[in-house]
C-alpha cells in the first residue's frame, strides 16, 4: 500500500516530467512564431507565450539573419544661443569599454524592431536626455544608416566609411522649453512624456519641425558624421 | 491483456526501454563540478555587465534617461515585463545597483548560492527588461544560464559554501546529483536550440546563399575591431566561412549528441565565438556562448586538470588497472602495491604492528612481486575514479590496507583472493536500482560487514538489505568513514567473543589491531578511541 509520501513522491515526479516536455517544447516553440511563420506556428508560439515572457525566454536568436544589413547611428545637433552648437552621435568607437559601446549601439540599432509608437516615444527620450546633457532646450536628431559595402565596390577602390554608404533620415527638431504656465514639476528643459500631450498641436517634448522622414534621404552632409565625435559635450567650430 | 502476447510483451519491453532511456538521460546523476565552473564564469559575467551598467546608471535607468521607464512598461504591456527597476526612484537607483553587484558577486563566488542564484536571475531578467533596446545576445544567454544555475546544484562545487562544509568536516566529493544533470541537459538542449534557430534563420535571407553575409558582418564598420577589408581580394573567404556557419549552426544540435563529432562541433562553435569577439568586439557575447559549452565536458577531465595531477592520475590508472586486472597468479604477489605490502608484512594478527608509513604517491606505485600474498582489510568499491583515490589515500595515510575497485564483478573477484574484513561501497554515481544490484550481489559473495555510503533515496532502496549493512549518509566526512570502520570491526569481534578466531576473524583481528596502531600514531587528536579505552 502506497503511502500518501511515496504517492506524492510519485506525483511529482511525473510533474517533473511533464515540466521538461513543456519546456523544452516552449524554448523550441518561441523563435518559431516569429515572422514569416505559418498561423499553425503562431498558435503554437501562442501556447507557450506566457511562460516564456515569465522566464525571459522569448527570444527568436536571430543573429545576423536574415540579413546582416546596414547599422542604425543616432546623431543629434544641439544650438545653444550665443554658443557653438553640439553635434555628437552614437555609437561613438571612443566609448569604452566595448560592451558599453554595443549598449550605445543596440539603442539605435535595435530600435527598428520595435512598435513605431515606441520608437518615436524613445527617440522623444534621446532626444530629452541629450538636451539636457548639453544643457540646450532644443535639439535635432537624425538616423544614419550605414550600408554594408559590397566585395566588388572594395575590390574597385571603395572605402567603408565612403560618404555614399550613408544614409540620412531627419527625425526632427524637439524643443523642451517649458510653457509660460507650465506646473512646476517640469522644471528645466524636461517636458512631459510626448504622449501625454495632444498630437494636434506642437508643443513641448513633440517636434517641431521636420516630422520624421517616410523616405530615405541622402546625407545632407555626411561628412559632419564621418569622424567620430565623442559622446560627452564637444563644441565644433562652424 | 495484449501484455501476456508475444507483441505485447515486445511492446513493454519497448516502453521500459524507452522510460529507462528518458530516465537516463534526465536524471542520471552527474558530478555537479560542471556546474560549479559555469556559476564562476557566468556569475563572473553577470558582474562585469552589472559594473559596465555602473558607468552608465542614470543615462539608462534613471527616469530622465534613455529609457523612461513609463514608455517601456508600455511597450512590455501587463503581466509582460517585470522588472524592480521599474519601481526604483533615482535616489535609490544607485544603492539598489550596488547591491545587486554584491549579490552578483556572492553569487560568483558561490555564497548562499541557493539564494544568491535565484536573485541572480532576478537582477539579470530586471536589468535587460528595463532596458530592452539596448539588449543584444548577451542579455538572452545571460537570462536563460542564470535560470538553469538557479535551479541546479550550481552552488555543490567550486563555491564558498562548498568550502564552508568542507571546512567542517573533510568532506568526500560531493555526491552526483540527478538535479545536476537535468539542468546540464536542459542548458545543452537550450543551446541546441538556439543554434537551430540561428541557422535556420540566416537561411531565410539571401546573403547567407550568396555568401556576402559573412563579408558584410566582417566588414561593417560599426562593428569591426580590425581592419578585414583585406578579404575583398580573396573573396572565396568569407564565402566559404558563411556557408560552414551555416550548415554548422543548422546540424550542430545532431552532431553535437555524436560522440566521435562532440569534440570538433565544439571547437568549431569556439573558434566562431573567439573570432566573433576579436574581429567584432563582441567579446561578452562570444564568451557567454562558450561558457554555456562546459554543459557539454566530461568534468573528469576538469578535475584532472585541477588537481594538477596529470601524473598521479596516470599512476592512478595503472594502479587500478593493476588491480582489476587481477589474476590468481598476481595476486599471489605479483600486484601488490607499496601500501599494502608495507601493512601486510606485518607480524602475526595478535600482535600490534607499527606499520611504515606510505606515502599516496608511492601507494600508486606498481612494485617488485611480493614474497607473501598481500591482503587488504578493507575493499572499496566506487564507480568513481576520484572518490576511490580519496579513499584509497586516506585509508592508507592512517596505514589501512586496502583495495579499491569500480564494479561489482571485480570486488567479487578481489573478495575471493583477498577475503577482505570490511566492504566500503560508495554510491557515488549509482542510480537507486544499481546500488540495489551491486549490495545484492556483494552480499552473495561475502559475509564481511558493507559499509554503503549513500545518499537518502539510494538508502530508501535498500531497506530490505539492512542485516550486514551499516549506511553512511552523504555528505559525509572521512574521518566518520574511518569511525564507521573501526565500529564494524568491533561490532564483529564483540560479537563473537571467548572464541578462536577462525581465518576470516583473523583477517578482521588484523583489521582490529591495525587500525588503533595506525590511528595512535597519526597526529589526528579526533580519531577513535574505543581500543585505548
Amino acid at each position: 500500500m502506497p503511502t500518501f509520501r511515496s504517492r506524492l513522491k510519485s506525483l511529482g515526479f511525473v510533474a517533473l516530467n511533464a515540466w521538461l516536455v513543456f519546456h523544452v517544447f516552449a524554448i523550441f516553440i518561441a523563435p518559431a512564431g516569429m515572422p514569416p511563420a505559418s498561423p499553425l506556428l503562431v498558435d503554437a508560439s501562442r501556447l507557450a507565450r506566457p511562460y516564456n515572457d515569465a522566464l525571459f525566454l522569448y527570444h527568436g536568436y536571430h543573429y545576423f539573419a536574415p540579413d546582416p544589413g546596414a547599422s542604425t547611428l543616432v546623431s543629434w545637433r544641439v544650438d545653444r544661443p550665443g554658443a557653438l552648437p553640439v553635434r555628437g552621435r552614437f555609437p561613438d568607437r571612443a566609448i569604452w569599454p566595448r560592451l558599453r559601446y554595443h549598449r550605445y549601439f543596440m539603442l539605435a540599432d535595435n530600435l527598428g524592431g520595435f512598435p513605431d509608437q515606441m520608437q518615436a516615444n524613445v527617440f522623444t527620450a534621446y532626444a530629452r536626455y541629450f538636451a539636457a546633457l548639453h544643457g540646450s532646450s532644443t535639439i535635432s536628431l537624425d538616423l544614419l544608416r550605414h550600408h554594408p559595402s559590397s566585395i566588388i565596390r572594395m575590390q574597385a577602390g571603395g572605402q567603408l566609411s565612403d560618404e555614399e554608404t550613408f544614409e540620412t533620415e531627419p527625425l526632427g527638431e524637439w524643443d523642451f522649453t517649458p510653457p509660460q504656465d507650465a506646473p512646476a514639476a517640469f522644471d528645466g528643459l524636461l517636458a512631459p512624456p510626448a504622449d501625454e500631450t495632444s498630437a494636434d498641436e506642437p508643443s513641448a517634448g513633440q517636434p517641431s519641425a521636420g516630422q520624421p522622414a517616410t523616405a530615405w534621404r541622402s546625407a545632407e552632409s555626411p561628412s559632419e558624421h564621418s569622424s567620430p565625435v565623442a559622446l560627452q559635450p564637444v563644441a565644433v567650430e562652424q | 491483456m495484449t501484455q501476456d502476447t508475444p507483441a505485447g510483451i515486445n511492446s513493454a519491453s519497448r516502453l521500459r526501454t524507452a522510460y529507462q532511456a528518458w530516465h537516463n538521460f534526465w536524471f542520471r546523476p552527474a558530478d555537479t563540478l560542471t556546474l560549479g565552473i559555469m556559476r564562476l564564469l557566468t556569475g563572473g559575467m553577470l558582474v562585469y555587465n552589472l559594473l559596465v551598467w555602473s558607468l552608465d546608471l542614470q543615462a539608462f535607468f534613471g527616469s530622465n534617461g534613455l529609457q523612461p521607464a513609463e514608455v517601456i512598461k508600455k511597450f512590455h504591456g501587463t503581466g509582460r515585463g517585470y522588472s524592480f527597476l521599474f519601481y526604483v526612484t533615482d535616489e535609490w537607483l544607485a544603492t539598489v545597483h550596488w547591491t545587486c553587484v554584491a549579490i552578483a558577486v556572492m553569487f560568483c563566488l558561490g555564497i548562499g548560492t541557493r539564494v544568491t542564484a535565484i536573485l541572480a536571475w532576478a537582477i539579470t531578467i530586471s536589468y535587460s527588461q528595463r532596458v530592452p533596446v539596448a539588449n543584444f545576445g548577451l542579455d538572452q544567454i545571460l537570462g536563460l544560464l542564470c535560470m538553469y544555475l538557479a535551479i541546479g546544484p550550481s552552488g555543490d562545487s567550486l563555491s564558498v559554501d562548498a568550502w564552508l562544509r568542507h571546512r567542517r568536516v573533510p568532506l568526500l566529493p560531493r555526491p552526483p546529483k540527478a538535479s545536476a544533470q537535468m539542468t546540464l541537459r536542459l542548458i545543452q538542449i537550450h543551446v541546441c536550440v538556439i543554434y537551430f534557430w540561428a541557422g535556420f534563420a540566416k537561411l531565410k535571407g539571401d546573403s547567407w546563399w550568396t555568401g556576402e553575409a559573412m563579408w558584410q558582418v566582417l566588414a561593417n564598420q560599426e562593428y569591426q575591431t580590425m581592419d578585414l577589408t583585406w578579404m575583398a581580394s580573396v573573396p572565396w573567404l568569407p564565402y566559404l566561412i558563411a556557408h560552414i556557419t551555416v550548415a554548422w549552426e543548422v546540424f550542430f544540435c545532431v552532431l553535437i549528441w555524436v560522440p566521435a563529432l562532440r569534440p570538433l562541433m565544439l571547437l568549431m562553435g569556439t573558434l566562431m565565438h573567439v573570432g566573433i569577439g576579436a574581429f567584432m568586439g563582441m567579446w561578452t557575447f562570444g564568451l557567454i556562448m562558450t561558457f554555456a559549452y562546459f554543459s557539454f565536458s566530461a568534468p573528469e577531465k576538469w578535475r584532472r586538470w585541477m588537481h594538477r595531477s596529470p601524473g598521479r592520475a596516470t599512476a592512478l590508472e595503472n594502479s587500478l588497472r593493476d588491480v582489476t586486472t587481477l589474476t590468481p597468479a598476481s595476486a599471489a604477489g605479483t600486484s601488490a602495491t607499496a601500501a599494502s605490502a608495507a601493512v601486510m608484512s606485518a607480524a602475526p594478527a595478535s600482535h600490534p604492528v607499527t606499520p611504515q608509513p606510505v606515502s599516496p604517491d608511492r601507494a600508486c606505485e606498481v612494485v617488485a612481486p611480493l614474497p607473501t600474498p598481500a591482503r587488504a582489510s578493507v575493499l572499496i568499491v566506487s564507480v568513481d575514479a576520484e572518490e576511490r583515490h580519496s579513499l584509497r589515500r586516506y585509508l592508507r595515510d592512517h596505514d589501512i590496507p586496502c583495495r579499491a575497485t569500480m564494479s561489482a564483478e571485480l570486488a567479487l573477484t578481489l573478495i575471493l583472493q583477498e577475503r577482505p574484513a570490511i566492504i566500503l561501497l560508495s554510491g557515488t554515481r549509482l542510480t537507486g536500482t544499481q546500488i540495489q544490484q551491486m549490495v545484492g550481489d556483494l552480499l552473495d559473495g561475502t559475509d564481511s560487514p558493507i559499509i554503503a555510503m549513500t545518499t537518502e533515496r539510494q538508502q530508501s532502496r535498500l531497506t530490505a538489505m539492512k542485516a550486514n549493512v551499516t549506511f553512511l549518509k552523504y555528505p559525509v566526512s572521512l574521518r566518520e568513514i574511518r569511525q564507521a570502520l573501526t565500529d564494524a570491526v568491533f561490532g564483529a569481534v564483540v560479537a563473537a567473543p571467548n572464541t578462536e578466531y577462525s581465518q576470516t576473524t583473523a583477517t578482521k583481528s588484523l583489521a582490529v589491531e591495525s587500525l588503533p596502531a595506525a590511528t595512535s600514531a597519526s597526529n589526528d587528536s579526533d580519531h577513535p578511541t574505543r581500543t585505548e579505552s
